[in-house]
């Protein structure tokens, strides 16, 4: 099912003040219907990526974690950002990464279940990350995953840096 | 389920001396409900002997060939084939049962003691191997990163949730 992948280009990298990550790495990418896709790596302490991505044309929009694209193409797009996943890692072995499933706009009420893209993107996680190389984590009640290095500095530390940064902007 | 490539040759072994002992269990079986006394009495004079003797030399076999592939250091680099063997290894004694032989050993009759202290060295062996992957999983799960909110997902569970067929990009 996760075969195919688009091509991909890593934009540019900046360093961002203001914000909890300190750096901000741009990729992009075109999918079938030659629609624009933007993937950002946001870069924390402890080489930690926060994966984000989302249609170009909708880049303005408060909704476009959200949106539906309608493409049936996600399989495809899913893969580009393992991809790019994957280029990081090979930048740098220690790279531990992190997501939410953004709610659908029918699921914005209900709070109380995990969404589907949360769903979709747990089990690519299991299937494809092994836990020999990295320790998974699942915050259902507010749809993150997390994927902690074992090769990381410091695992322990890490951790504890996470729990910190879901704590203030969470609420558990 | 597996492809053969993912099965090392002390699983496939410990495999098919597994499925000669439910043979045995099971000829074993039938021979006791279908066979009357005086055919029994006759089998057991003429035929069980030699039987017991090929056995005996087999299972030998067996066991040694299972000594010679027997290794308890666990290679975990490549997590999914060890955790496969792992599982063939659990199955094995889903189907013929974690028994303990020495209780068995004193009641069975003279004749199968060979047979029996055999069984239970070959049972032995790869109770061994089951139990050092089972180690090294566990560390898996020991070394784990884990604070008051982030509590990792175990080993096992990601196992069990996931689509055996795929292979590990990561």
């Amino acid at each position: 099912m996760f075969n195919t992948s688009y091509p991909f280009k890593f934009r540019m990298s900046e360093k961002v003040e203001g914000e909890p990550y300190h750096k901000l790495h741009r990729f992009a990418f075109r999918c079938k219907r030659n629609e624009r896709y933007a993937v950002l790596l946001e870069e924390y302490e402890g080489d930690f990526f926060g994966i984000k991505f989302f249609r170009n044309a909708l880049s303005k929009s408060s909704k476009r974690f959200q949106q539906m694209t309608n493409f049936y193409d996600a399989p495809a797009v899913i893969n580009t950002c393992l991809e790019i996943m994957r280029y990081k890692l090979k930048e740098n072995p220690r790279a531990s990464f992190g997501f939410t499933g953004a709610p659908l706009e029918s699921e914005k009420d209900d709070v109380t279940k995990p969404t589907k893209r949360f769903r979709l993107y747990k089990r690519i996680m299991e299937n494809l990350f092994s836990p020999e190389r990295f320790v998974h984590y699942q915050l259902e009640q507010a749809n993150i995953y997390l994927l902690i290095n074992r090769c990381s500095e410091s695992p322990q530390e890490l951790a504890e840096w996470a729990t910190e940064m879901l704590r203030r902007n969470y609420e558990f | 389920m597996y492809a053969t490539s993912d099965i090392s040759p002390f699983v496939q072994r410990s495999q098919d001396t597994a499925v000669i002992f439910v043979g045995m269990r099971n000829a074993y079986l039938a021979l006791r409900r279908n066979v009357g006394h005086v055919a029994g009495s006759i089998l057991t004079i003429l035929i069980v002997p030699i039987a017991v003797g090929f056995m005996w030399l087999f299972l030998r076999s067996q066991r040694s060939k299972l000594k010679k592939l027997l290794s308890t250091n666990v290679d975990l680099s490549n997590y999914k084939k060890t955790r496969i063997e792992f599982d063939r290894l659990n199955s094995i004694f889903e189907v013929i049962g974690d028994r303990n032989f020495d209780k068995i050993i004193t009641r069975a009759p003279w004749l199968l003691l060979g047979i029996l202290r055999i069984m239970d060295d070959i049972l032995r062996l790869i109770r061994q191997r089951r139990d050092a992957i089972g180690h090294a999983l566990s560390q898996l799960d020991a070394t784990a990163p884990h604070t008051d909110l982030l509590k990792p997902i175990t080993e096992a569970e990601l196992w069990e949730h996931r689509t055996k067929a795929y292979d590990y990009r990561f």
